[in-house]
């Protein structure tokens, strides 16, 4: 007897030595602490389309201590303010960025940063969308990546002047000035008295920055290339702050490869590898350090992704193109892998220019929105109940590690499960020897409706709406099913695979055969 | 109670059905594939035995045939098993004023009886079963005359293969019954633990089968004729 349920995520190691609990691929489950259930992902909501109907590639909120909220959306070459209904033309901006925002409470206002530094800095106040002053001499425009607040300074990097590349430059405003910048005023500058002046610093290994990460207490900066490292800054004032090697051979890839979750910080580094920075620093380039360690085949050759911690559901999400990766943190540390992935059949095809986890415009509750190429903004944690952006179903999968079969006649199985939305559960089965495939399709119940079982049946025994029939309220209610798949072999596996636009909810399945 | 109606049965009977399974409506559910196919394969196998062995009523059926002028052979019906009977003949002409018997010893007897059988034209007035790949037989002497009728009563062909055939019973308990017999030699056929040779010493199997055969007599047997040949109602009843 082997009892299948569904604690852990994908785990591409191996396709034996694995846990029951465990897919070998699969698609838009979901994970948590405690859960043992195959349940889909939630559907994805259209909130709204930007009035350019334009690629969305920038989202951003200011949020004042009044709790005045404002949402931007860049969309094509405009940047809107947008309250969740209506769009406000606010200014022009390159059809092409890509924007990140840091928070500078003290004036209350946000400053705008580009990944790809074809749109100067920009700051917004609630009202204006301004380019950022910052009193560099003999400079028109100025731009950069990456932004922190730090220490009571607005820090830039990987900035250009005008023309002027400077991939290497880390830019420290004035102390709490967020308009005051210095270019040709190092750190440790001899004219520095008061040390809050202004100052740059440069990587110390001279090399492009891609990427710069608030970590436990300190600010690191990753540089890019063969052999990139990461760097700590250290030091009180303008007088003395200086980088101090973290880590070399961190060898992080892509423009956005830095996400801080909280506990600790995951980047993706050549080769696709998503690296855990805590373990690094403790332990080096270790397994223990490779978060990606069950979904390497997944990752292999990534070269970047957009990458977003959504707080509120404890998940980090891995914008990979087409899909999403996604890294349950509940489950890090357990036995089981924490890994699902997205996929939508839908047209936006989780392709985007911008995701953020930020409030919804109308409300404080906090997820993830993301955008498309056609101006439409998204709730990754919907509650649709037409599937994704309230059109198209979602596919979720799931293929178990291989398990002992026998030449019987055919496997018998049993799936325990919730009633919840009517959906087809279909089961594939892969026979070893024989090598070939057969499939059985397992109509799971609704809720709702009278209940035609064999046993009690309304007007015979409990009548319906009293007892077992009509309604079932609530749903959830446990019922099961069993099946006969034909076939044979020394070995099978086993895919569950659910196309629907409805919730579903399968406790376990039960099978006769030995795990291999 | 159609073979669909049995399978459902044989499925409740062994606890494959339970629970939020519903009932199977055709035989195209691969939910429940291989139990159906052994369930069906159960049933027919237990149908075959039982048609093979004792003439179920629900098995008589009637037939004609016409001469044609010149016309040695005729076909018999396409769910012809074989003549009711222990010494079957067919009714001569519309009203069954007459009879018409086999040779005596057959076409191998007829052959050496009368060496012009295959030719000689006449009145026909015996049959030899004919030997080819479909149920037919001869006449001797070949029909000189067209559009006479010939009657007779076979024992048709019960099997059951789609959903829809109906089982040969005459009522729903003895297809209930029966279906029970089926259900046990399902247990036998998926249990792998299980030796099919043991079916016939199974308490279960048996009760059905005497069950069935008593349901399917006429009339009661003699109440003296053995303790065992009585059900423990019976016996109640008659004592």
């Amino acid at each position: 007897m082997t009892i299948f349920d569904f604690g852990g995520g994908i785990n591409e190691i191996n396709d034996i030595a694995i846990s029951p609990k465990e897919a070998i691929t699969g698609q838009n489950f979901e994970l948590g602490l405690g859960n043992t259930k195959f349940k889909r992902r939630a559907p994805f909501d259209l909130l709204d389309t930007a009035t350019n109907s334009s690629n969305i590639h920038g989202l951003h909120q200011l949020i004042t201590r009044a709790d005045v909220k404002t949402t931007l959306v860049a969309a094509g070459t405009d940047m809107y303010k947008w309250d969740g209904a209506i769009f406000t033309d606010v200014g022009n901006v390159d059809a092409d960025s890509e924007f990140h925002d840091i928070d500078w409470d003290l004036d209350e206002t946000i400053v705008i940063v580009d990944r790809i530094k074809e749109n100067p800095v920009l700051e917004w106040d609630g009202t204006t969308l301004a380019a950022l002053t910052h009193g560099i001499g003999g400079v028109t425009n100025f731009y950069a990546k990456y932004g922190e607040v730090m220490n009571g300074r607005m820090v830039l990097a990987n900035v250009t002047t005008d023309a002027i590349e400077n991939p290497h430059m880390v830019v420290f405003s004035a102390f709490e000035n967020r308009q005051l910048y210095d270019t040709s005023a190092r750190s440790g500058d001899s004219g520095f008295t008061t040390g809050l002046e202004a100052f740059y610093l440069l990587s110390p290994d001279l090399r492009p920055i891609n990427g710069m990460v608030q970590f436990k207490r300190s600010l690191i900066i990753s540089t890019s290339g063969r052999e990139g490292r990461l760097f700590e800054l250290v030091g009180d004032d303008s007088t003395n702050y200086r980088w101090e090697p973290y880590y070399a051979g961190s060898n992080a890839v892509g423009n956005d490869s830095f996400i801080n979750s909280g506990d600790d910080v995951f980047y993706i580094r050549n080769g696709g590898v998503i690296e855990s920075l805590r373990a690094t620093v403790t332990y080096g380039d270790v397994g223990t350090d490779d978060a990606s360690l069950p979904v390497r085949n997944t990752m292999k050759n990534n070269t970047g992704a957009r990458i977003v911690y959504d707080q509120t559901n404890r998940k980090v999400l891995f914008f990979l193109g087409s899909s999403v990766l996604v890294l349950f943190k509940d489950l890090i540390g357990s036995d089981l892998s924490p890994y699902s992935i997205y996929k939508t059949a839908h047209v936006s095809s989780f392709q985007t220019s911008a995701a953020v986890y930020m409030e919804l415009p109308d409300s404080t509750d906090k997820t993830v929105l993301f955008g498309d190429s056609l101006g439409n903004i998204y709730n990754l944690n919907g509650e649709g109940l037409a599937g994704d952006s309230g059109t198209t179903s979602i596919n979720a999968k799931r293929k178990l590690p291989l398990q002992g079969a026998s030449y019987q006649q055919f496997l018998e199985g049993r799936v325990f499960y919730r009633r919840k939305g009517e959906c087809d559960l279909n089961i594939s089965f892969e026979w070893g020897d024989e090598k070939n495939t057969t499939g059985i399709t397992i109509p799971l119940k609704g809720f709702s409706g009278v209940d035609n079982t064999n046993y009690w049946n309304s007007g015979l025994y409990w009548r319906n709406a009293e007892y077992w029939s009509e309604g079932l309220s609530g749903g959830g209610i446990p019922a099961t099913q069993g099946f006969s798949a034909i076939g044979k072999g020394s070995s099978v596996f086993v895919e569950l695979q659910i196309d629907t636009v409805n919730e579903f909810e399968i406790d376990l399945i039960e099978t006769p055969g030995e795990a291999a | 109670m159609n073979f669909l109606g049995a399978v459902n049965r044989v499925l409740v009977n062994d606890f494959i059905l339970k629970g939020d399974d519903d009932l199977i409506t055709d035989f195209n559910s691969n939910q429940h594939e291989g139990t159906i196919r052994l369930a069906k394969n159960a049933i027919q196998r237990e149908l075959n035995a039982l048609a093979a062995h004792f003439p179920l009523d629900y098995e008589k059926k009637s037939g004609s045939i016409t001469t044609v002028a010149s016309q040695r052979i005729y076909t018999l019906p396409s769910d012809f098993i074989r003549f009711l009977g222990s010494r079957p003949f067919l009714y001569r002409d519309n009203d069954h004023s007459d009879r018409m018997f086999e040779w005596h010893g057959g076409e191998d007897q007829l052959r050496r009886d009368d060496w012009k059988y295959l030719t000689t034209e006449g009145e026909e007035n015996w049959w030899y079963w004919d030997q080819t790949t479909v149920k037919s037989i001869g006449l001797y002497n070949i029909p000189d005359t067209a559009s006479k009728q010939y009657d007779f009563d076979y024992e048709r062909n019960v099997s059951v293969s789609n959903g829809t055939d109906v089982l040969p019973f005459q009522n729903e308990t003895e297809s209930e019954t029966f279906a029970d017999m089926a259900s046990r030699r399902f247990t036998y056929m998926r249990d792998p633990d299980r030796d099919l040779a043991d079916l016939e010493k199974d308490n279960e199997y048996t009760t059905s089968f005497g069950t069935l055969l008593k349901l399917m007599q006429p009339k009661n047997p003699n109440n003296r004729y053995g303790r065992a040949y009585r059900s423990a109602d019976s016996q109640v009843l008659n004592t």
